[in-house]
């Protein structure tokens, strides 16, 4: 309740300052709103163009004729690489070339504004090619891959689409393998990344929007959602968090997660992600929001669940006994990577007696000769552990093998031959590190958790343990993510088909009520599937064969 | 605005801190386990002997102390530490207990704990000089001890059983807390921790017992014999029932899960073991004053061994087993009882059975009970089943013709 108390403080400060901001942010916009209009002049436009895309030098610019008797002059402005050299020539270069004013309602009179109209709906062969006026948007289109059409004497532009630069193919996830499941990631393509999607859900309610954000970067961001599912307070939500964003860039999505997470200073996450279209799909399907980043595999949801850290994908592509006795483990694995290192400091220091006679001989065994107590020892290995995992990390893989093998040895045998920690150190410490691989989606609040159990267990054993506990559990509680209780799915009162259990599919009849909302049903009827037999057959069952 | 909005701002933060600080002093007010002490600054006690000093006000009081084998530091000369006892004794000789602890944690570098202790032993001569109710006081009132302790009379010096080396465990407190977890599968009641012996002389009318250990030699190495249960009266050694006699006090409480017995005749010999017997007991006060205690024994046994028995047939042998069975329980319960009778001390609690039948009139019998119990009968009822005769349904003699 307190801590509670304290981030509905702090939130009410975050949002006082985003008010503020806000105000700012708008008289902001309305200065810089002024824009620069095309002329006439060719070279004049060309100079304004070049002159505001900084005379770069990947920058080009085609100048051509074309028309009848070649008597139109024009030039196409476009960037080295950003556009797909084949659209180029073919779409646009040869039809251009070949025009001669032949076959097409050529303007009569002086004026030439419509001639750009002309030349994208009966000459040129490609899909998206729209007249513009200002020369923002000329830049903008530019930026973002596109081809510029400018003709003299004519005021405007054509924003033609030729986007096509190099990507990245579609690869199996590094982040999230799977035994069994589709093999497919995400990439850094915004595009390829909505059609993934799409492919998997293919419904009409499947609603995308686009949005640019980053003052700098200008990065596509969109949002995906089930139109029919999704609960419309946290879609509003989401877009009215994200279109308070006062950004100068977005590289990756979690420039967007601080600025959306309903606290911003907790340890856990209330926003998910998963670089796989197969559990976004998922998500989706569930109700949830999907926000999709350019330059980036990884996907954001919301809102998201404490229970969400613990579900993967393979959960559902497995039986449901096995599934949820490993999801089971993941419950114990991620106690334990808390509280493992917590527990056997107040064990060793603290509590001897509740540790059997033979164990704590073994146990002291180990501590004899030791030259630190045992909190240092622990802490000291875990600090350890920690640099190698990071060494691990970011090295190139041909060295990180030296530095696992430094981190076996040398750290984990020497350490104890040397008498320097006790073996029951090296154990727990190992067993923290390995249990931690379970949950990889909590693995930030672990992380910072351990510590924080390790310090409050060296100072008051089991009962710092359980002040932790304690207000570890408040603190969950009370947490929301998008206006949904972050503990929603494990509380008792709710439906729990999904949660420590993975229930058999077809029990699971509705999508979950905490999320979803307008299309909740998701089976008709909650009944386990039956082999067809020849005798209901007969008797003229639903699925009963007259021949 | 602003300036209002900073102060208001500033406030909400002072009670943030406040409430931030507070959360972290409020415990601090708690009690607990505040002291840590880490595992290599302790001695951890798996054993106390008390014995009886020379001067006859003192005891002298040992700890044996499991001695934690450093694993780094390897012995120079190689392999000739090995040799090197398990366990640490540390003696004083004190009045109390409490007093031999603080003697003997002044003069260590380390602090003995009390946590672990496996076993009271008491000398015999301590035993039955009396007095071990005050002894006792420490276990009892220290929340570091543990009432799960076992409480043992050592036939001589108590304290020779701490050194002994049995070549079984390492660290021989630990040894006898094994034997008589093993013992306490036959019979809870041989199974005597410090909670069992001090409720019982809480409870006055009931006497404790405490089995007896003794060491001999065999084979060049230790070994721990249990001989007997020792009878208090009080706090008090007065007697003892020897190994023969233990069985048919066990009985008479009951709860038994298992047990041996055999049965002697001129047809052949049999060893019949028992898999479960329960004993109720129901007690009938007299006009004249005195008790009757009628038990009703239930027993289901197996036959565990046959010797002999030719020309019985299966079901014949089956009927004399049990009627044999039954008379050696009953002979065995009404024995021991005798003896207990004899040496006046009610170690089977007939006293406070006494007192949930008829508690008006306990209330004048308490005083008198030590006139009152000698003077009890006793009527034993026995009922034996044996569903099973082993694997084998007949002995091997039983097939031979009797020509």
């Amino acid at each position: 309740m307190l801590f509670g108390y304290i981030m509905r403080k702090i939130h009410f400060l975050m949002n006082y300052n985003r008010t503020q901001h806000e105000e700012n942010r708008k008289a902001h916009q309305e200065d810089t709103e002024s824009k620069t209009e095309t002329g006439k002049d060719l070279s004049q436009n060309l100079n304004t163009l070049e002159a505001m895309l900084s005379d770069s030098s990947d920058l080009k610019v085609h100048s051509f004729r074309t028309g009848p008797d070649k008597s139109l002059s024009g030039a196409l402005v476009y960037f080295d690489g950003m556009v797909n050299n084949t659209t180029l020539t073919q779409a646009i270069m040869r039809p251009l070339m070949a025009w001669n004013g032949e076959n097409t309602h050529l303007p009569t009179g002086k004026g030439r504004g419509n001639l750009l109209d002309v030349l994208a709906q009966e000459v040129l062969n490609v899909a998206s090619a729209c007249p513009v006026q200002w020369m923002e948007e000329l830049v903008s289109g530019c930026l973002s891959g596109h081809t510029i059409l400018l003709l003299e004497d004519c005021p405007g532009g054509l924003d033609i689409n030729t986007e096509g630069w190099e990507h990245r193919q579609i690869t199996e996830p590094q982040s999230e393998t799977v035994v069994r499941g589709p093999r497919e990631g995400f990439t850094e393509d915004l595009r390829t990344n909505i059609t993934m999607l799409r492919r998997k859900i293919r419904s009409g309610q499947l609603h995308v929007e686009q949005m640019n954000m980053g003052e700098k970067t200008r990065t596509a961001v969109s949002l995906l959602y089930l139109k029919d599912v999704a609960d419309p307070r946290v879609v509003k939500t989401v877009k009215t968090r994200l279109d308070l964003l006062d950004l100068d860039s977005v590289l990756e999505s979690g420039y967007l997660v601080e600025y959306i997470e309903d606290a911003p200073f907790s340890l856990f996450s209330t926003v998910g992600y998963s670089e796989k279209p197969d559990v976004i799909a998922a998500r989706v399907l569930e109700g949830r929001v999907a926000v999709l980043v350019d330059g980036t595999p990884f996907v954001l949801t919301a809102p998201m669940l404490f229970v969400e850290s613990f579900q993967t994908a393979e959960d559902y592509y497995a039986r449901p006994l096995y599934s949820s006795l490993i999801r089971l483990l993941r419950f114990i694995a991620y106690l334990m990577t808390i509280f493992l290192p917590a527990v056997y400091i107040a064990l060793t220091v603290f509590h001897q007696e509740l540790v059997p006679t033979q164990l704590l001989f073994t146990f002291a065994n180990a501590r004899e000769g030791t030259p630190f107590p045992a909190s240092v020892e622990v802490t000291t290995m875990m600090f350890t552990y920690d640099i190698l995992q990071e060494a691990g990390i970011r090295l190139p893989r041909p060295v990180g093998q030296a530095i696992s093998i430094v981190g076996a040895l040398v750290m984990g045998e020497a350490a104890v031959e040397a008498g320097l920690v006790g073996a029951p150190t090296v154990i727990t410490v190992a067993l923290t590190a390995v249990t931690s691989f379970l949950i990889p989606m909590q693995n930030n609040s672990t992380y910072i958790l351990r510590y924080i159990m390790i310090a409050l267990a060296s100072f008051a054993g089991i009962y710092g343990i359980s002040m932790g506990l304690l207000s570890l559990l408040i603190h969950l509680a009370s947490l929301t993510s998008f206006g949904v209780p972050y503990f929603d799915g494990l509380s008792w009162t709710r439906n729990l088909q999904d949660s420590v259990a993975r229930m058999p599919l077809w029990t699971m009849t509705r999508r979950p009520k905490y999320i979803a909302h307008g299309d909740i049903k998701r089976r008709h009827f909650f009944v386990p599937p039956r082999p067809y037999s020849e005798e209901e057959g007969e008797e003229g069952g639903p699925e009963g064969d007259s021949t | 605005m602003t300036v209002s909005g900073m102060r208001f701002r500033r406030t909400r933060f002072r009670r943030i801190t406040a409430a931030v600080l507070l959360s972290f002093l409020i415990p601090a007010a708690l009690s607990g386990c505040w002291d840590s002490r880490e595992l290599n600054e302790l001695f951890i006690v798996t054993g106390v002997s008390l014995d009886k000093a020379d001067n006859s006000d003192e005891m002298n009081i040992a700890f044996q102390i499991g001695k934690p084998e450093a694993k780094g530091s390897v012995a120079p000369g190689g392999g000739g530490s090995t040799e090197e006892k398990p366990t640490l004794l540390v003696r004083s000789t004190s009045d109390t207990v409490s007093g031999a602890v603080l003697d003997i944690d002044r003069d260590s570098s380390r602090t003995l704990m009390l946590d672990h202790n496996q076993a009271v032993l008491i000398g015999s001569d301590l035993a039955k000089q009396g007095g071990i109710r005050d002894h006792l006081d420490l276990f009892l009132r220290d929340e570091e001890t543990r009432m799960e302790a076992l409480i043992m009379v050592v036939d001589g010096h108590a304290e020779k059983l701490l050194t002994a080396d049995t070549g079984e465990d390492r660290i021989s407190g630990v040894y006898l807390w094994r034997m008589m977890e093993k013992l306490s599968q036959t019979s809870p009641y041989y199974h005597v921790r410090l909670k069992d012996f001090v409720s019982r002389l809480l409870e006055q009318a009931t006497s404790p017992v405490a089995p007896v250990v003794t060491l001999t030699r065999m084979n060049d190495k230790d070994r721990i014999k249990i001989v007997g249960l020792a009878v208090f009266k009080g706090d008090r050694v007065i007697g003892r029932l020897d190994n023969q006699n233990v069985p048919g006090y066990l009985w008479a409480m009951g709860d038994v899960k298992r047990g041996r017995f055999k049965t002697r005749s001129e047809s052949g010999t049999a060893e019949i073991e028992i898999t479960n017997l329960d004993c109720k007991r129901d007690v009938t006060l007299r006009e004249d004053g005195s008790v009757q205690v009628k038990l009703n024994v239930d027993a289901s046994a197996i036959v565990g061994e046959l010797k002999g028995f030719q020309g019985f047939t299966p079901d014949g042998l089956m009927t004399y087993l049990m009627a044999a069975s039954r008379n050696e329980i009953r002979n065995a319960i009404v024995n021991t009882f005798d003896i207990v009778r004899d040496l006046n001390s009610d170690i089977y609690g007939i006293g406070m059975s006494v007192y949930r039948k008829y508690p008006r009139e306990w209330r004048k019998m308490k005083k008198q009970w030590d006139k009152i119990f000698p003077e009890t009968e006793l009527d034993v009822k026995v009922r034996v089943r044996i569903p099973s005769t082993g694997q084998v349904v007949e002995s091997l003699e039983m097939g031979v013709d009797q020509n």
